[in-house]
Parts: C-alpha cells; sequence; structure tokens
C-alpha cells in the first residue's frame, strides 16, 4: 500500500499540468455539449410537456364533448309547439328542461354538464359550447340563416370545449365534436 | 523488488494513462449525451404514443359520429323520399316484390302530388334524394335488381371537418321473399310476440372515416305494407272519457273551424263522490299550463320549481314514474292504503257500494275483456303483466295514449283560435278553451324520447296521409254473386238484395235514429228482421233497417258513385248532365236534392221524392251481428246522410271471415253505438275500419286501425258524447239517459301490425327504421 501512495505523491507535478489543459478543453467542451443538450432536452421537455398536456386535455375535452352529445342527441330536433328554432323557447333557461335539441343553440356550460345535466364542479376551467346551424333543405353543404324556417329539416350540431388555465383569463379550444341531426 | 517510481515508470505508460483519462472524460460525456438523447428520444416517442393514442381516440370518436350522422342523413331520406305504393294489402302478394327496390312506374299507379308522382322504386328514390341534395361530388344511378345501394363518401363538414362517412343500403338477404318477423312483446309472461306478415329487410350501414380510422353503425329499415296510426282522421278528432288508444294518432285537419283538431278529456272526470278529484285535476291543468313544455299533460320530476309547485297543490309522483300525470292524480284519490295500486275494492264508491267507474277501471285494467282460463274473450293470451287482475298500477301502463299524436295545425294556430272555441272539457276551473288543457287532457306517452309526444304543424306530405280514392272495394263486391240473393226461410245469402225480401214491413225513421234532436233526414225504410244474411250485397237505394239480423261473408254496400253539382234530376233520380264534385259540401247539396218537392230534415224521403233515397245507401242496422266484413262503394264526394251506416242497440261486431278488416266505406258516414245506452254490448272490430266520417260510441275494441277519410263532418267523435246529433261536451253523470244507468261505455283502440291490410288500398308501402338493431361496429 505505502509502495502506491509514493508513486503518486512524488511525480505528479508534471504530469497535473498536462491534465489541466486537456481537462479544461475537455470540460469546455463537455460544458458545451452537454450545455446544448440540456438546452436541448430542455426544449424537449417542454414540447412533449405541451403535447402531454394537449392529450390529456383533449381527453378530457373529448369526454365533456359526448357528455353533451349524449344529452342532446336524446331529445327531439324542434320544439313540438314552437317547430324550428334556435334557442331556448318557452321561457326556459336551465338544460334540465330543454326538451329539443334546438333548444341547446348557443348555449353555453361552465363548468360544464355531463350527460345527466349535472355541473361538474371539478373541471370550473372548462366550458362547453354548443352551436347549432340549420342545413339548407335541398343544399347539404349550405346554412340557413332563418331561424324558424320550417322547411328544416336537419342540423349540423358543434360542441366547442374550451379551458381556461388557472390564473388566465383566456379560454382555449381544445376539441370540437361536429355531426348531423335530422328530423327524423 | 525494484520500486517502480515516476522516473522508472515506462513512459508509455504513463502516456496511455493520461488517455485514458482524456477518453474517459469524453466517454463520461458520452454517456451523458447518450443518456441523454436515450431520455430525449424516449420521451419523444412517449409523447408521440401519447398523441398516437390521443389521436386514434379522437379519430374513432369522429369517425363513429360521422358514421352515426351518415345513418341521421339516410334515415331522413327514408322519411322523405315517396315509397311506392301498391294496390296489394301485403308484399308477400306481390309477384316479384323487388320491384318495390328498383322499379319504376311500379304496378302502373301514379301518385300525383306526392314525393313519388311515377311510383317509383325505393332505390330510385332515394338515389334521386342523393343526388338533389348537393351533398354528393357527383350523381350516382340507381342500382338495378336487387344490387345494393352505395353511396360514396360525403363530409360531415365540407367546411369544418376532415370527417366523412359513406352510405350503403342492401336489399333483403332473403332474396325477393318477404318475411314474417316475430318480436317479442315487453311485459309480458309467458313472452308473446307480435308477428309483422310480409316484411322485406333493408340493412343500412353507414361508415364514417377520420384519419386512418374507420367505424360503422348499421341498421334495418322493414319494408310493409301497414297503417301506421291507431286512429288517423282527416278531421277532427275527439277522444272522449273513457277512451283509451295504444298507437299514433293523427289528425291531418288544418283549420280551426271544426275545433281544435284533436280533443280529449281526462278519463278520471265524473267519478261520483270524487269532488276532491276534480279539484285537483283541476290543479293539474293549471301546473301543466305552466310547466308542461312538452303538451303531453306530464309534468316532470327534473323541474324542481314545477315539483315545489305541484306539492303546494297537493300533487307529486307518488307512483315514482318521474312524472306528475293524471294517475298521480288517481293514486292520491283512490289509493287508500298508499301502496301506488288501486284495486277494485279501493275503487268501490263507500256511498253506494258499487265501482265508481267500472267502464274506467275495465279501460285500464282488462280493456278487452276479463281473462278466463288464462285467455281472453276472443282466445289471445293477456295483452301484459297484470292484466285483468283487478288492480290498476303500474303494470297497466295507463295513459290516454300511449304513442304520438300528430296534429297539422301549429300550436300558433291552436293558441290563436282557442278563446273562440266552446269550453268543451274540464267542467272544473274551466277557462272558455283560453288555455291549451282546457281542449287537451290526459297524459300522452311515447316510448322513444326521440319523437316529442305531441307534435304541432307536422307536415304530413312526407308521412302516410289517406283519402277515399286510395280506396277500391270493388274487389270485394266482385267477391259476392251478381244475381239476385237466394231466400230461404229466413235465410238469405249469394246475391243482390231486394226490398221485396223484407219481412218487417217499413219503418220511418230520423238518421240517426236515435238522435234525439239534431238529425239529419228522414227515411222511410223497408225492414229485415231476424234474419241471416250470407255474403250479400245491399243494392243502393234500399236504405233498409235491419233488425236483429245476422251477416255472414261479405257484405257489400253499394250506392251511385258519381256525385255530380248542376245537371237535371229525373223521375228515377238519376241526374243528367252537372259536374262530378269531390268537395263535402257540394256533397250535402247533392244529398239534399229532390225529385219532387222540398227538402228538410223531416221531409220522409223514398224513391219517388230524393236523389239522396234513390241513388244512395242510408242503413240502419239495430241489434245485430256481424261474423263478417262490409264494404261500401266509394262515391267521388262525402254525401252525408246519403251514404250512411248507423249501428245501434245490442251490435256486435265479431268478424272472423276476413280479419284484415270489419269495415271499408271511405265516403260513408258511420254511427256506431246507442246515443242511449253506451255501455250497451261491447264489439271488437279487428283490422282496418275506414270510413269517411264515424262516430263511435258504446263499448268497443279496435284492434286495428280507424282511418276517418272523409273531410265533410265536423268531427270524429270517440266515446260518449251525449244522446244528440249536434257536437257537445262529454255530458255530467246528471245528464246521462236513464237508459246508460250511470255509464259512458268504453272505447279501447290498439294498432296491430300483425294484420295484413285488405287488397284494394292503393298506399304507399311503409319504411320503418328498427331502433332495436341499431348496431356500432
Amino acid at each position: 500500500m505505502n509502495f502506491i501512495t509514493t508513486r503518486i505523491k512524488h511525480p505528479a507535478a508534471p504530469a497535473r499540468k498536462k491534465r489541466r489543459g486537456l481537462t479544461m478543453f475537455e470540460t469546455a467542451l463537455a460544458t458545451v455539449v452537454v450545455g446544448t443538450a440540456i438546452t436541448a432536452i430542455v426544449q424537449l421537455i417542454y414540447a412533449v410537456t405541451q403535447e402531454n398536456f394537449y392529450a390529456q386535455k383533449t381527453t378530457t375535452a373529448l369526454t365533456l364533448a359526448n357528455d353533451m352529445r349524449e344529452l342532446i342527441d336524446g331529445l327531439p330536433l324542434a320544439d313540438p309547439a314552437v317547430g324550428v328554432h334556435l334557442g331556448p323557447t318557452n321561457g326556459l333557461t336551465q338544460p334540465s328542461q330543454f326538451n329539443d335539441v334546438e333548444d341547446f343553440a348557443n348555449f353555453n356550460a361552465n363548468p360544464p354538464i355531463d350527460a345527466h345535466c349535472q355541473a361538474i364542479a371539478a373541471l370550473s376551467n372548462w366550458k362547453q359550447t354548443v352551436t347549432i346551424t340549420h342545413i339548407l333543405s335541398g343544399n347539404y353543404n349550405a346554412s340557413d340563416p332563418v331561424a324558424n324556417d320550417a322547411s328544416v329539416m336537419m342540423d349540423r350540431i358543434q360542441v366547442l370545449i374550451s379551458y381556461n388555465p388557472p390564473g388566465t383569463v383566456d379560454w382555449y379550444p381544445i376539441t370540437t365534436v361536429e355531426w348531423l341531426k335530422a328530423k327524423i | 523488488m525494484k520500486m517502480l517510481t515516476w522516473n522508472t515508470m515506462p513512459r508509455g505508460y504513463a502516456r496511455t494513462k493520461r488517455a485514458v483519462r482524456r477518453a474517459s472524460t469524453l466517454l463520461m460525456t458520452l454517456v451523458y449525451m447518450i443518456m441523454f438523447a436515450s431520455l430525449a428520444s424516449s420521451m419523444v416517442a412517449f409523447s408521440q404514443a401519447n398523441m398516437a393514442v390521443q389521436d386514434a381516440e379522437n379519430d374513432a370518436d369522429q369517425a363513429l359520429i360521422a358514421a352515426e350522422s351518415g345513418m341521421s342523413f339516410l334515415m331522413l331520406q327514408f322519411k322523405t323520399v315517396g315509397m311506392p305504393a301498391i294496390k296489394e294489402g301485403n308484399i308477400n302478394n306481390i309477384t316479384t316484390p323487388s320491384v318495390l327496390w328498383s322499379g319504376t312506374s311500379i304496378e302502373s299507379l301514379t301518385q300525383p302530388g306526392t314525393g313519388n308522382p311515377s311510383n317509383n322504386g325505393i332505390a330510385v328514390q332515394l338515389v334521386s334524394a342523393f343526388n338533389s341534395s348537393q351533398a354528393l361530388g357527383s350523381s350516382i344511378v340507381a342500382p338495378t335488381g336487387t344490387a345494393d345501394l352505395n353511396v360514396p363518401a360525403i363530409k360531415v363538414d365540407s367546411s369544418n371537418s376532415k370527417a366523412t362517412y359513406t352510405l350503403a343500403v342492401r336489399w333483403d338477404t332473403n332474396g325477393s321473399n318477404p318475411r314474417d318477423i316475430q318480436v317479442p312483446i315487453a311485459n309480458t309472461s309467458p313472452v308473446q310476440y307480435t308477428t309483422y306478415p310480409g316484411v322485406i329487410v333493408l340493412d343500412c350501414v353507414s361508415t364514417g372515416t377520420s384519419g386512418n380510422v374507420t367505424r360503422s353503425v348499421s341498421m334495418q329499415v322493414w319494408i310493409q305494407k301497414t297503417l301506421k296510426y291507431a286512429v288517423y282522421s282527416n278531421v277532427a278528432i275527439q277522444l272522449g272519457k273513457n277512451v283509451r288508444v295504444i298507437g299514433d294518432i293523427a289528425s291531418t285537419y288544418s283549420g280551426t273551424g271544426k275545433g281544435p283538431p284533436i280533443q280529449m278529456f281526462s278519463d278520471f272526470h265524473y267519478l261520483p263522490n270524487m269532488s276532491q278529484m276534480e279539484n285537483d285535476l283541476a290543479n293539474l291543468r293549471g301546473l301543466l299550463n305552466t310547466y308542461d313544455t312538452s303538451y303531453s299533460n306530464r309534468i316532470t320530476t327534473s323541474n324542481s320549481a314545477a315539483v315545489t309547485a305541484a306539492a303546494s297543490a297537493g300533487l307529486s309522483d307518488l307512483n315514482h314514474d318521474g312524472y306528475i300525470d293524471d294517475m298521480d292524480v288517481a293514486l292520491k284519490n283512490l289509493d287508500a292504503n298508499n301502496n301506488n295500486q288501486i284495486t277494485s275494492g279501493e275503487f268501490t264508491n263507500p256511498n253506494t257500494g258499487k265501482s265508481y267507474d267500472s267502464d274506467l277501471f275495465t279501460e285500464i285494467d282488462a280493456p278487452e275483456g276479463p281473462v278466463v282460463n288464462g285467455t281472453l274473450p276472443n282466445g289471445s293470451l293477456p295483452l301484459w303483466n297484470g292484466y285483468g287482475d283487478n288492480t290498476i298500477n303500474g303494470l297497466d301502463g295507463y295513459a290516454k295514449v300511449n304513442g304520438t299524436i300528430k296534429m297539422a295545425i301549429p300550436f300558433s294556430s291552436w293558441t290563436a283560435a282557442a278563446s273562440g272555441w266552446t269550453d268543451w272539457g274540464d267542467q272544473t276551473g274551466g277557462s272558455a278553451g283560453a288555455n291549451f288543457r282546457d281542449d287537451f287532457e290526459g297524459p300522452v306517452i311515447n316510448s322513444d324520447p326521440t319523437q316529442a309526444p305531441v307534435q304541432f304543424g307536422v307536415d304530413f306530405s312526407s308521412l302516410q296521409t289517406l283519402v277515399p280514392t286510395n280506396f277500391d272495394t270493388s274487389g270485394i263486391d266482385s267477391q259476392i254473386p251478381s244475381t239476385t240473393a237466394t231466400k230461404s226461410g229466413s235465410n238469405i245469402s249469394n246475391g243482390t238484395l231486394t226490398a221485396a225480401m223484407a219481412n218487417g214491413g217499413t219503418a220511418t225513421e230520423h238518421t240517426p235514429a236515435s238522435a234525439t234532436s239534431g238529425w239529419q233526414a228522414t227515411y222511410s225504410r223497408p225492414v229485415f228482421q231476424n234474419m241471416n244474411f250470407t255474403n250479400v250485397r245491399i243494392p243502393k237505394g234500399l236504405n233498409a233497417k235491419f233488425v236483429n239480423c245476422t251477416f255472414n261473408g261479405y257484405t257489400s254496400v253499394q250506392m251511385n258513385t258519381t256525385i255530380v253539382s248542376g245537371g237535371t234530376v229525373k223521375s228515377n233520380g238519376t241526374i243528367t248532365g252537372g259536374s262530378t264534385v269531390s268537395d263535402p259540401s257540394s256533397g250535402m247539396t247533392y244529398a239534399q236534392r229532390m225529385i219532387s218537392g222540398t227538402f228538410t230534415a223531416d221531409t220522409t224521403l223514398t224513391a219517388t221524392n230524393s236523389v239522396a233515397f234513390t241513388q244512395g245507401n242510408n242503413l240502419h242496422f239495430s241489434g245485430c251481428s256481424f261474423n263478417g266484413p262490409i264494404a261500401a262503394a266509394i262515391p267521388t264526394a262525402y254525401t252525408h246522410f246519403a251514404d250512411s251506416l248507423e249501428f245501434d242497440g245490442v251490435t256486435s261486431f265479431n268478424n272472423t271471415y276476413d280479419p284484415t278488416f270489419t269495415i271499408l266505406a271511405p265516403q260513408s258516414n258511420i254511427e256506431m253505438g246507442s246515443f242511449q245506452d253506451p255501455g250497451g254490448s261491447p264489439s271488437t272490430l279487428v283490422g282496418v275500419v275506414v270510413a269517411g266520417n264515424i262516430d263511435i260510441r258504446g263499448s268497443a275494441t279496435v284492434d286495428g286501425s280507424l282511418i276517418v277519410t272523409g273531410n265533410g263532418a265536423t268531427n270524429t267523435t270517440l266515446g260518449y258524447f251525449g244522446s244528440t246529433d249536434q257536437g257537445q261536451a262529454v255530458p255530467p253523470p246528471s245528464q246521462l239517459p236513464t237508459e246508460a244507468n250511470g255509464s259512458y261505455g268504453h272505447l279501447f283502440f290498439k294498432i296491430n301490425p300483425s294484420r295484413s291490410m285488405p287488397n284494394g288500398i292503393s298506399i304507399p308501402v311503409v319504411a320503418t327504421p328498427q331502433y332495436g338493431t341499431y348496431q356500432v361496429q
């Protein structure tokens, strides 16, 4: 054991100089490489985090969109008395009272509601927005701007799910679900 | 041993060691890089996988939604295109059923004024609809034979969605052979089945695509020759007390001058010593006017404000079905032990020891008669679990109407006209028709939540409608020999009756005979009594009265079929010249034309003085039994009393000869049941009952469909509406005739898809989506 200790201590000076230079260079190189890598990694983490955030939010958004779709699709398209229309009729304000699909036109829910019309308080940063467009009779690709046009037989329904990150005021659209509902 | 020192150590050793040190630093750097790179790579891979899963989930969702959108679009086409008409009563009777798919000008029938004027096949019609919808990039052509109809990709939204759907409709895999399909009936034990005869099954597939994901949904559409309604009328319909309908009701009447297109009266009115029940019904009406936005006369318990208001009025959802309606009012007032059912004992009036209303109890618990040895009087099994158990409860599924009610007039027209209508309904707290429920009472329950139970402003142009020109009864008449009938004792058969065969002299009476006021005319009739008829034709101008007679086989009623306006009346009652008319007003004018003298309702019409008498046929059947069906010729116009059939007394229908129809008289006026004794002999009318206009009183079951094609009468009254023929409200018990003995009778209408239609009704086949076959693939 002593033999080895002696070998290391005594002739160290010349070698130490050379090692220091190389180490500095290597260290600098390593710093550049590792720094670049870390920067890239940080950016990557940010991007990946964003993607995961999006994926996670989209999953929630799809669930909320399908909740709304399930709630809406189980109703007749138009009001039995008013006929074709857009927006709530009969002075109704609560979605639980809506008795037809077109009552939901321009309906917003924040916090969002589930398929049983129950508010989901835990998702208060989320919002459901329903847009309903009459399809012009005889022209599938055209919309009919007349809200109470009795000739309307089909609507295009969009449910937009938006998210409001905590501490911010802006709502970010996460996903949109769109479908057709005919008066059958 | 030589000590190894720095000076004695080989140079190469030291250099090598330095190199190793430098390389190890680089190696460490590389290791870090590899580690970071690997970590980064795995994060990217993980993230990409996460995104791929998310995209796939999103695409799968969008693809399914696109597929369902496509199915909705396809079902809309089925609803709106005009289906082909056939004259056969059942597709089974067509030589080549596949013509219904790809044929043109089927059976050389035309349907002017409809969406299928050339009477083309279903695929031809669907292709035409798709091509005109502008949903397709390029036109498609109709398939031939029984080939599939394929529709290329259509975008859900050409400007805002990448999702598309394709459609395919496939003709019955059974080839050209229609099927008889059995479907189990819910709530029956042992399980019973409804047999749908002569069905063509179309398999519809909608395939949605989003990204790389495709999803499909499929559903069957059944093609049948069938009637869609339990009660259909081109005039207003009144459903009185103790009238229950299982099936859809439609009134195409688009005016308001004849009152509401459909009026209904709560079955729970007028129970003796039940003033609280009347108060509760009035309270319920008020609540319904405020909270019932479906117009089904039910308050949903999901509306907390309505529930609170109802509780304040002493009403609640006692039977826990999610609604507050007439049945909850009944339970409140009649369920003494609060067990959510009403036994026959609880339904007994303690003041009299009699049932509060035996007709009502029967109507709800056992409308087609009691269960004896496990079967009903007609031999069939009980209609549902709990049928005839002497208890009214949830098993009986009571509603005034179990089905939908479709009306042509918009609700705004109803409300605009309501104040001018007579307060027809509830006498308690009535407000002269100003509110909807003044004329519309009783719960309407439809099992399909996507179909509103009560619908206003219905466009019947795309729905099944029936008018007299759809009918042809000549095929039935042709089955009776054209010669004079053979008379042997009291039996007359196989031919045409003559007045000389009458054995009861003559009778002069009003028509309707038992109306105490408001009759339309007076006739002098030959009387046939206590006779048996088999396959007979009643010629025009006979205007007979049949008393206690029995009719077997077919009975054909003849009359002049060309109703004219103008021209000259000849001595035999025929008219030369003039122009053919089809409107009921001209029909009434025609009926009142005289050969001599002046018409009044009290003028006795005979063969020598009346056009209506000589050219029409006003028949009065009193206390007769019908073991076969009746068919009448079809004039161009509804002529009111000139072509009329009146059934009263102990009249019974037990048609076992041809179950497809009981009465086929689309331009005749029919009075059925006694004005005096509505609780009299019960009858069962099977299959189709078609009339120009019909009033039914008494106790009867219509096991099929009631069709009222005429538009000349004011309304079709179903149930007891008093002893006159002038149109009035349901009379309170104090105004019932003595003969009624407190009974209102009861009527039960139940659509029966198991019954084929008779031949000779040229109406389109019906396409019915079978939502129970909906599958996601």
